[in-house]
C-alpha cells in the first residue's frame, strides 16, 4: 500500500507544481483536475472511499469542469475558434493524461489485489460520514454555511459591474 | 445533535447568524443604508444582551465549543468593539457615494461571528472554520472600496497571506492529530512532555507560524501597514482589535491547555517572537509619517507586550492578557475613531502632518487625542499604563526577567513617536489660525461614543479595580 501512496503523492505534487507554473489558465486547470484525482486516490487507499468519491464528483467533476467551461466560454472573440483549437494541442494534454493514467493503473491494481484481510485500515463509509456530519459536527456544518455566505457576499460586492446595461426594452420604458 | 441547554449557551452566536441573514434579506427587499445600520446595531446589542445570560463556567457545546469565563469575557469585548465599529462605519460611509454600502454590515456581522466562535472554540475543526469565516469576510472588508486601487491590492494581499497562514495552521494541526489521534483541546491537555514526538512539536511550530501571521507578530508582520493604510478606517480598526484578539485567545487556550510552554524550544520561540515584535514594532514606527501605518506598527509592538503575559504561563498571565486586551481594544478603537472623527468629507486625515496645529483649532478633540496617544504609549494615569503594569507583574518570574527588560526599554523607544504626534498637534499655531481645513461633522451618537471611550481610558487608568472585577 505504501508504494501506491508515494506514487499518488508524487503525481499530486507534480500536478500542483504544474498548476502554479502554467501560464495558460486552461492548461493549469487540467493539471488541477489531475492533482485532485491524485488526492482522491490517496483518500481511497487510506480507507475513505466515500470521501474519495466526493472529491472526484464535487471537485474534479463539478467545480473544475465548470471552471474549464467558463474560461473557454469567456474566450469569445473573432478568432475564438482558432484560439480554442490552439488550447488543446497534444503537448497541452499529454502530460496530464499520462499522470491520470498512472492514477488509473494504481486504482486498477488496488482493485485486483484487494483482499479484505490484509488491509489493516478501517473503511469509513457514507453512513459514518453523514452521522458525524449531522451529529457531533452539525454546528461546524452550519458554520460552514455562514462561511459560504461570507464568500458569496464578498465575491458579489467585489465582482459587481459598476455600469448597468439595461435591456433595450427597459431603456425605452425608462425614457418614456 | 445539540440540546436546548447547549443552544442557550451559544445563543449570542445564533443571533449573530440570524442578524447577518436578516440584513441580507432587508437588502434584497429594499436597499437602505439606515435600515442595514440599525439592524446591525440591534443584532450586536441583542447578542450582547443574551451573552450576559450565559453562565460561562466551561459548558461544552457538542464537543466543539467551550464557554468559560475568559471566552465569555473576550466574546463580550469583541461584541462591544463590533458595536462601536458599526457606529464608526456609519460615520465613515455616510459620505461614500462610489459603492453600495449595505453589504459592509453583512460582512461585519459575519466576521464578528467568526471571531466570537474562535474565542470559544475547543476543537481544531471549529477553530479552522471560524478562522475562515473571519478571514473570508475580512478580505472583502479590506477591499471594499473598489474604486481605490490600493484597497483591491491590499485585499488580494490579505487573501493570499491569510490562505497561506491557514494552510500552515491546518498542516500543523494535521501533524498533531497524526501523532495523538485527538483534535479536542481538553483531550489533548498536557500532552507535551518528555516523550512528545518531534512530529507533534514540528506541527506546533507550523501552528505558531500561522498564528504569528494572524496576530502580525514580527517575522510575519509585513502585511500590516499596507493593509491598515488601504482598508477603510473602520475595517482597519476591526483588524487591529477583533481579528487579532480572537486569534490570541485561541492561541492562549491551545498552548495553555496542551502545556506547550513547558517545552523549552516552544517557549524560546515565543520569547524570540515577542522580543522581536516589541523592538521592531517600535523601531519601525519611529520615522513613520502616515498615522494609520503608525498605528499598524504600534499594534505590532502591543501584541508583543501581550505575548509577555502569554509567556508567564500562569493563571495570572491569563488574567493579565485579558485585561491588556481590554485596554488595547479601547485604545485602538479610540485612536481609529479619532481619525474618522476628524476627517472631513472626502479627505481622510492620514498623515501626521495633517494634524499640525490641531490644539489651536479644536482644543477638546486634540486633548482627547493626546490622552489616547499617551495611553498607547503607556504613560501613568492612563489605561495603557495599568495594562502594562498588569503584564509586568504577571511576567515577573525567573524565566521572564529578560522579557520584562525588553518591554520597558522598547516602550521607552515607542514613547518617542507617540509624543511626536502630540508635538505636531501642539505646533503651528499661526498657520492653524490662518487656515481652517474642513473637518468632519458627526452625529451626537458618534461624539458620545468617543467621549465614552475617552472616559473608559481614564477610568481604567485611575481605578482599574472596576475592570479587574469583570475578569472573574
Amino acid at each position: 500500500m505504501n508504494i501506491i501512496f508515494y506514487i499518488a503523492a508524487i503525481v499530486a505534487f507534480v500536478a500542483t507544481v504544474m498548476v502554479v507554473t502554467r501560464k495558460n489558465a486552461v492548461h493549469a486547470l487540467l493539471y488541477l483536475i489531475v492533482s485532485l484525482l491524485a488526492v482522491s486516490v490517496i483518500f481511497f487507499i487510506s480507507g475513505a472511499p466515500f470521501v474519495a468519491a466526493l472529491e472526484v464528483i464535487v471537485y474534479a467533476g463539478a467545480i473544475l469542469v465548470l471552471f474549464v467551461f467558463a474560461i473557454m466560454m469567456l474566450n469569445l472573440g473573432a478568432n475564438s475558434g482558432k484560439e480554442e483549437s490552439k488550447l488543446l494541442k497534444p503537448n497541452a494534454w499529454i502530460t496530464p493524461a499520462i499522470l491520470s493514467l498512472i492514477l488509473l493503473c494504481e486504482l486498477v491494481y488496488v482493485f485486483i489485489n484487494y483482499d479484505g484481510a490484509s488491509v489493516e485500515l478501517r473503511v469509513i463509509g457514507p453512513q459514518e460520514v453523514s452521522q458525524s456530519l449531522f451529529g457531533g459536527y452539525m454546528l461546524a456544518v452550519e458554520l460552514t454555511g455562514m462561511l459560504l455566505m461570507a464568500g458569496v457576499v464578498g465575491a458579489y460586492h467585489i465582482g459587481k459591474e459598476k455600469k448597468r446595461e439595461y435591456h433595450r426594452y427597459l431603456q425605452t420604458n425608462e425614457n418614456s | 445533535m445539540i440540546s436546548l441547554a447547549e443552544f442557550k449557551t451559544i445563543l449570542p452566536e445564533v443571533i449573530l447568524s440570524a442578524g447577518a441573514i436578516l440584513v441580507l434579506l432587508s437588502i434584497a427587499v429594499k436597499r437602505s443604508f439606515m435600515t442595514s445600520y440599525l439592524l446591525t446595531l440591534i443584532t450586536f446589542a441583542a447578542a450582547l444582551y443574551f451573552l450576559t445570560g450565559v453562565d460561562g463556567k466551561g459548558e461544552m457545546v457538542s464537543n466543539l465549543f467551550v464557554v468559560d469565563a475568559q471566552g465569555k469575557f473576550i466574546s463580550g469585548l469583541i461584541l462591544c468593539s463590533s458595536l462601536v465599529i458599526t457606529l464608526f462605519t456609519y460615520s465613515y460611509f455616510r459620505n461614500v457615494k462610489e459603492e453600495t454600502r449595505e453589504e459592509y454590515f453583512v460582512l461585519l456581522i459575519l466576521s464578528t461571528l467568526g471571531a466570537v466562535f474562535m474565542t470559544i472554540s475547543d476543537h481544531f475543526i471549529s477553530f479552522v472554520i471560524s478562522l475562515e469565516v473571519l478571514s473570508v469576510s475580512l478580505f472583502a472588508l479590506i477591499g471594499y472600496l473598489r474604486h481605490k486601487g490600493a484597497a483591491i491590492e491590499a485585499g488580494i494581499k490579505y487573501l493570499i497571506l491569510a490562505a497561506a497562514a491557514t494552510s500552515f495552521i491546518l498542516f500543523g494541526f494535521a501533524l498533531v492529530y497524526m501523532t495523538t489521534g485527538k483534535m479536542n483541546l481538553h483531550e489533548l491537555s498536557g500532552f507535551i512532555g518528555a516523550g512528545t514526538p518531534t512530529l507533534a512539536i514540528a506541527g506546533l511550530a507550523m501552528v505558531i507560524v500561522g498564528f504569528g501571521f494572524k496576530m502580525a507578530l514580527v517575522p510575519f508582520h509585513f502585511w500590516t501597514p499596507d493593509i491598515y493604510a488601504a482598508a477603510p478606517t473602520p475595517g482597519a480598526a476591526f483588524i487591529a482589535t477583533v481579528s487579532k484578539g480572537a486569534a490570541f485567545v485561541f492561541l492562549l487556550r491551545l498552548f495553555y491547555s496542551i502545556g506547550g510552554l513547558n517545552h523549552e524550544g516552544i517557549w524560546v520561540a515565543f520569547a524570540v517572537i515577542a522580543t522581536a515584535s516589541m523592538f521592531i514594532g517600535n523601531w519601525l514606527g519611529l520615522r513613520q509619517q502616515n498615522l494609520k501605518r503608525l498605528f499598524a506598527y504600534s499594534s505590532i509592538s502591543h501584541l508583543g507586550y501581550l505575548m509577555v503575559a502569554f509567556l508567564a504561563f500562569t493563571q495570572r498571565g491569563v488574567e493579565a492578557s485579558s485585561f491588556y486586551l481590554l485596554i488595547y481594544f479601547i485604545s485602538m478603537l479610540a485612536a481609529f475613531g479619532m481619525i474618522i472623527y476628524l476627517s472631513g468629507k472626502g479627505n481622510e486625515l492620514e498623515m501626521v502632518e495633517d494634524y499640525r496645529g490641531l490644539f489651536w483649532r479644536k482644543p477638546i478633540a486634540a486633548t482627547v487625542f493626546t490622552v489616547i496617544m499617551l495611553s498607547l504609549a503607556g504613560v501613568p494615569l492612563t489605561a495603557g499604563f495599568m495594562g502594562k503594569f498588569m503584564v509586568l507583574s504577571a511576567g515577573m518570574g525567573a524565566k521572564g526577567l529578560f522579557l520584562l527588560f525588553v518591554l520597558v526599554v522598547s516602550s521607552t523607544i515607542g514613547l518617542f513617536y507617540y509624543l511626536r504626534v502630540i508635538a505636531v498637534m501642539l505646533s503651528g499655531r499661526e498657520a492653524a489660525q490662518a487656515s481652517q481645513p474642513e473637518t468632519g461633522r458627526h452625529s451626537i451618537v458618534f461624539t458620545a461614543v468617543m467621549a465614552a471611550l475617552f472616559i473608559l481610558l481614564l477610568w481604567a487608568g485611575i481605578y482599574p479595580n472596576a475592570f479587574l472585577g469583570m475578569l472573574g
